[in-house]
């Protein structure tokens, strides 16, 4: 009984029919995917498992395909892990497949480490890294990246020849990574891998004029204290942002919009404010009775470089998967030459 | 002289040859056989000095629009044509290949023909490596296409001059193994290149999903030369559809879909 299960597990029947069922689930569920951009247009931004819950889940009839071909793949690998320990159990009689069965094995790892990733792993598209900023990774507390300095490579008209950001990784305050990350030659870890997307500017604050005395730039984290002694504390600054009936403030974009500042006030006697400045807008009633006077100028950039920050923990398993299909590959074809110079050559006139 | 002048002679020695190949279907004269084959032989040379000049211009191996992938793709088949014929002197057996080679150089030699700028994540070896194995692939492919129709035909329109069945259906799995093996290493070259550029190594892109079918296709097509029922005319059918899917999944999806290998 237990020879009939391990022989159907290893059929070779068995595998051309999954092959089968998942080529035909493929062709057929793929011819959705330009059609529903909106489902799987995200579908590389996001681990494989993070997707199925996070989109997958809403839209089952337009993915139901795709968890069936999960299914045949998973029982494919069984059946590719069964045929190679079937031969692993023979090898003195079959040593001559070592080739084919290395690529069964590659092809195994490669299906675990996908799977380990899709279910472990986490990735962050184009994440925009502020020069000299710390920027939290959302998806490993504690963790941060900060891109120390970034120099873009540039070529005339077309796009940039290169993006080469110094990045260092750190746990807390701690720096437990550092690298240079630049096109085709990522910062990896551990499973991490930090690969350039783009650059460019984003608005972080205003450069105001207070009281008509010099220019000051109002960015968040910034105090100042105004002629009379007052203080002005910036506590937020968002580049366009919304109010709503309700007075809440959202955040729209990283464009430039509707900027609008958080501020806290202080005076010298004791009274206090803190609320919402719109820079579109005239300055708060409560602010403009203290005689405080505030005329934004421009906006104040600051360069980003956007980075892509994923994690699989699969990595390195599929990188030895690929290493052994290979070497299966060439050792078949060696062994396929071989046999057809001594036994097998066909006889044509 | 340019070097698209070393393609148009290319392509009439190409024709040279197959006309020389049809001839001696009819005529049945030794030397035609010849003829034929030393014209593609120098039509190959032609095509890749062609490419080399190209290389050599732009800095990198020009693979990067419809262009240069119909002219390398034409280049991979003869290379492929040539291996059977030196092999196993396979003939007008490989005619296939051939026509669909000079459909190719005829579309190619349509369009603009100058070398594109490279777009920086394409320039490094694992892109060339890729597109070289990827192509190599998809000629056996269609050398497998080309013997399975003939195994079709020699088994229901016998012909004297087509190799035996038997013959056709080693060469058929010679060249399904051969495509499999280099559509493996494409994968596995894809697969790093792509790691290293964007972070993952499978892209869930219409493109990616259909280059894995290719591969897992062409998986079963070398399990099922093992099964009897499979064995004959059922391998020289899937070698047919087979090269629907290669088909689709280098034209099709890059001329009639959104994907990220768009062809222009």
């Amino acid at each position: 009984m237990l020879n009939r299960i391990w022989n159907f597990c290893c059929s070779l029947k068995l595998a051309i029919y999954l092959a089968s069922a998942t080529t035909l689930l493929l062709m057929g569920g793929s011819l959705l995917v330009p059609a529903n951009w909106r489902i799987f247009g995200g579908m590389d931004q996001l681990a494989l498992g993070d997707w199925f819950s996070q989109v997958a889940v809403h839209a089952p009839q337009k993915t139901w395909w795709l968890y069936l071909a999960a299914l045949t793949m998973l029982l494919f690998g069984i059946n590719t892990l069964c045929c190679f320990l079937d031969w692993l159990g023979n090898i003195r009689s079959r040593w001559r497949k070592s080739g084919e069965y290395l690529l069964h094995l590659g092809v195994v790892l490669v299906l675990i480490a996908y799977a380990w990733g899709s279910a472990a792993g986490w990735r962050n598209n184009g994440l925009r890294c502020q020069i000299g900023g710390l920027t939290p990774l959302p998806d490993w507390p504690g963790h941060y990246l900060r891109v120390d300095s970034f120099k873009p490579l540039l070529s005339g008209n077309g796009p940039p020849r290169d993006m080469i950001s110094q990045v260092s990784l750190l746990q807390g305050d701690e720096v437990v990574l550092r690298g240079t990350v630049q096109i085709n030659q990522p910062l990896r870890h551990k499973g991490l891998v930090v690969t350039p997307v783009s650059f460019g500017q984003q608005p972080v604050g205003f450069k105001v004029l207070i009281q008509g005395s010099q220019p000051t730039e109002l960015i968040p984290g910034r105090q100042i204290i105004l002629t009379d002694g007052s203080r002005l504390d910036v506590l937020r600054f968002l580049p366009d942002a919304r109010r709503q009936r309700n007075g809440e403030i959202f955040y729209r974009s990283d464009q430039l919009g509707n900027p609008a500042f958080e501020l806290s006030y202080q005076s010298t006697n004791g009274q206090s404010w803190r609320g919402w400045y719109f820079v579109r807008e005239r300055l708060p009633a409560d602010l403009a009775a203290q005689g405080v006077k505030l005329r934004p100028l421009s906006p104040v950039l600051q360069n980003y470089s956007a980075l892509t920050v994923n994690y699989d923990p699969g990595a390195s398993l599929a990188a030895v998967g690929s290493g052994l299909m290979t070497i299966g590959v060439l050792l078949a074809l060696f062994s396929f030459y071989r046999k057809r110079k001594t036994l097998d050559r066909p006889d044509i006139a | 002289m340019n070097n698209l002048h070393l393609l148009q002679l290319a392509a009439v020695a190409y024709s040279l040859a197959v006309t020389g190949y049809l001839l001696q279907l009819v005529l049945k004269k030794p030397w035609l056989k010849k003829l034929a084959f030393g014209c593609i032989a120098g039509g190959f040379l032609l095509q890749t000095a062609c490419l080399a000049w190209r290389w050599q211009l732009a800095g990198f191996l020009p693979v990067t629009n419809l262009f240069s992938t119909l002219f390398f793709f034409s280049w991979a088949l003869a290379a492929c044509y040539l291996y059977f014929e030196i092999r196993y002197r396979i003939a007008a057996s490989g005619l296939f290949v051939m026509f669909l080679n000079l459909l190719l150089l005829a579309s190619a030699l349509r369009r603009d023909a100058s070398l594109p700028m490279l777009i920086p994540s394409l320039d490094t070896p694992f892109f060339s490596l890729h597109i070289v194995f990827s192509f190599l692939g998809y000629a056996f492919f269609a050398m497998a296409f080309s013997l399975g129709a003939l195994y079709l035909l020699q088994r229901y329109l016998p012909n004297q001059q087509l190799p035996t069945l038997a013959t056709l259906r080693k060469l058929n799995e010679e060249a399904i193994f051969l495509g499999f093996a280099l559509f493996t290493l494409c994968l596995v070259v894809g697969g790093i290149w792509a790691y290293w550029a964007w972070g993952y190594y499978f892209s869930w892109n219409i493109k990616g999903i259909w280059s894995f079918l290719v591969w897992l296709f062409y998986a079963g097509m070398c399990h099922a030369k093992f099964i009897r029922r499979w064995q004959g005319t059922g391998y020289a059918l899937l070698s047919i559809a087979g090269f629907g899917v290669v088909l689709f999944t280098y034209l099709g999806i890059g001329l009639l879909l959104e994907s990220n290998h768009p062809l222009e």
